[in-house]
């Protein structure tokens, strides 16, 4: 109890970084995912969309902590260091992009494409049908799957231990070594990353406010 | 890229291909045959264990593979049972995959119409035959999708073995680029074996859903 109370502290400040680290990574790849959503919308074949696909199918299949190692280990070998927080963001930014984009992609499938040609026929700029039309039906629709991936991005941030970011499971791992009391600080260690995943899965249980316009 | 014709590092790559290939099938046949069970017995709106298994699928869902894995790595030991890297990793990573099965397989038989219950007791069938010839078909082709990317998760996170003492694929590179510095090299021949066994699971995945097409006809 008392190492507990010893290593609460520095616990917290590593679950300050994970969250943050979270945020910035879940943003980032909501924005850049719903983007590539849009990009050619109506002609899934074209050459900028496949190559979108390819993009999200790598990132989709390579396991993240592949990823970590190739902008860790791989940016001082093209000269560039990242460091352990940049690679992190970067690698698991591009994974949530191709994650997100899928996501994104599915909830735009649910609108009739004659909207937007409606709204093209209305006079209304390109810009103004995505985001007055498209994208406020697009967030409802994608948010459950949206969420669900933001959870798991704050548990992915354990996997950034390997590359000594010192988030939740870092910490946890130096006071295994320090005290040699494994259960103690795994015990901590997940409670953290369930109390700052609990918020997150009880919004996603809740019903949306409002059915989608037809 | 002259490293990877050294056959030293082409045999450490492959036995670590082997590696992963045996942790993702054994943790996907596994972790699909616990589920099953579990979820057909979360139909039971009086089961004695309900709570004890959504407990169970809350704590896997929600605690990070990596820390399932280490405290089984570091964990056990203390209680006095020591087990082998490979064992200690699968228990981890079965934990984890089969809270995710289940919850797929649980909303796919939710989603199983009340009608189709009651007319199947009405026609006397017994709860054996309702479930195999019933709910189970049914239960699959919906959870089919959500089952088979959780495998592909399953793969991916069997790379977290290696950082358990575990030498498969993602520990072979790791080691060949301490002793190289050719991370990128490496990293993208590993990128290749991996995405090459997403690729067989999402085949097999197109296989089952047109097979299920057929049937349906």
């Amino acid at each position: 109890m008392e190492i507990a109370i010893a290593w609460l502290p520095r616990l917290l400040v590593a679950a300050v970084l994970t969250i943050a680290l979270s945020a910035v990574i879940f943003t980032l790849s909501a924005a850049v995912g719903l983007l590539l959503s849009l990009v050619h919308y109506g002609r899934e074949k074209s050459l900028p969309r496949a190559g979108i696909e390819a993009f999200s199918a790598f990132f989709r299949s390579v396991p993240e902590l592949v990823v970590l190692f190739l902008f860790f280990f791989g940016g001082p070998q093209i000269g560039v260091d990242f460091g352990p927080i940049g690679s992190t963001i970067i690698a698991f930014t591009l994974v949530g992009i191709a994650f997100d984009y899928q996501v994104f992609k599915g909830a735009l499938k649910a609108i009739p494409f004659g909207q937007y040609e409606a709204g093209l026929a209305l006079g209304l700029p390109k810009p103004v049908v995505f985001l007055r039309v498209l994208v406020p039906q697009i967030l409802p629709l994608a948010r459950k799957g949206w969420i669900t991936y933001a959870i798991g991005t704050v548990k992915r941030m354990s996997i950034a231990s390997a590359v000594s970011v010192s988030e939740i499971l870092y910490v946890t791992k130096q006071g295994i070594a320090a005290t040699n009391a494994p259960f103690t600080f795994l015990t901590l260690a997940v409670g953290l990353y369930i109390l700052i995943v609990t918020p997150l899965l009880v919004f996603n249980e809740r019903k949306p406010k409002q059915a989608v316009a037809r | 890229m002259n490293i990877l014709l050294d056959p030293t590092y082409q045999r450490m790559l492959l036995d670590g291909l082997g590696m992963t290939l045996l942790i993702s099938v054994i943790v996907i046949i596994v972790s699909n045959l616990l589920a099953l069970p579990l979820a057909i017995y979360m139909q039971r709106p009086d089961g004695a264990f309900r709570r004890l298994i959504i407990a169970y699928s809350f704590f896997a869902r929600a605690a990070p593979v990596l820390a399932l894995l280490f405290a089984l790595y570091y964990g056990l030991p203390r209680l006095g049972i020591y087990l082998e890297p490979v064992p200690s990793a699968l228990i981890g990573l079965i934990f984890a995959s089969t809270a995710y099965n289940l919850e797929f397989l649980r909303s796919g038989f939710e989603s199983v119409p009340q009608g189709q219950l009651d007319a199947a007791r009405a026609l006397g069938l017994k709860p054996f035959a309702i479930y195999w010839k019933v709910m189970i078909p049914q239960a699959y082709r919906l959870a089919a999708p959500s089952l088979f990317s959780n495998a592909i998760q399953m793969v991916k996170g069997s790379s977290l073995a290696s950082l358990v003492a575990i030498d498969e694929l993602t520990a072979a590179s790791t080691t060949i680029i301490a002793e190289t510095y050719k991370a990128i090299e490496v990293l993208l021949v590993v990128s290749v074996f991996y995405l090459l066994i997403a690729a067989v699971i999402i085949g097999l995945q197109y296989l089952y859903e047109s097979r299920q097409r057929l049937s349906r006809r």
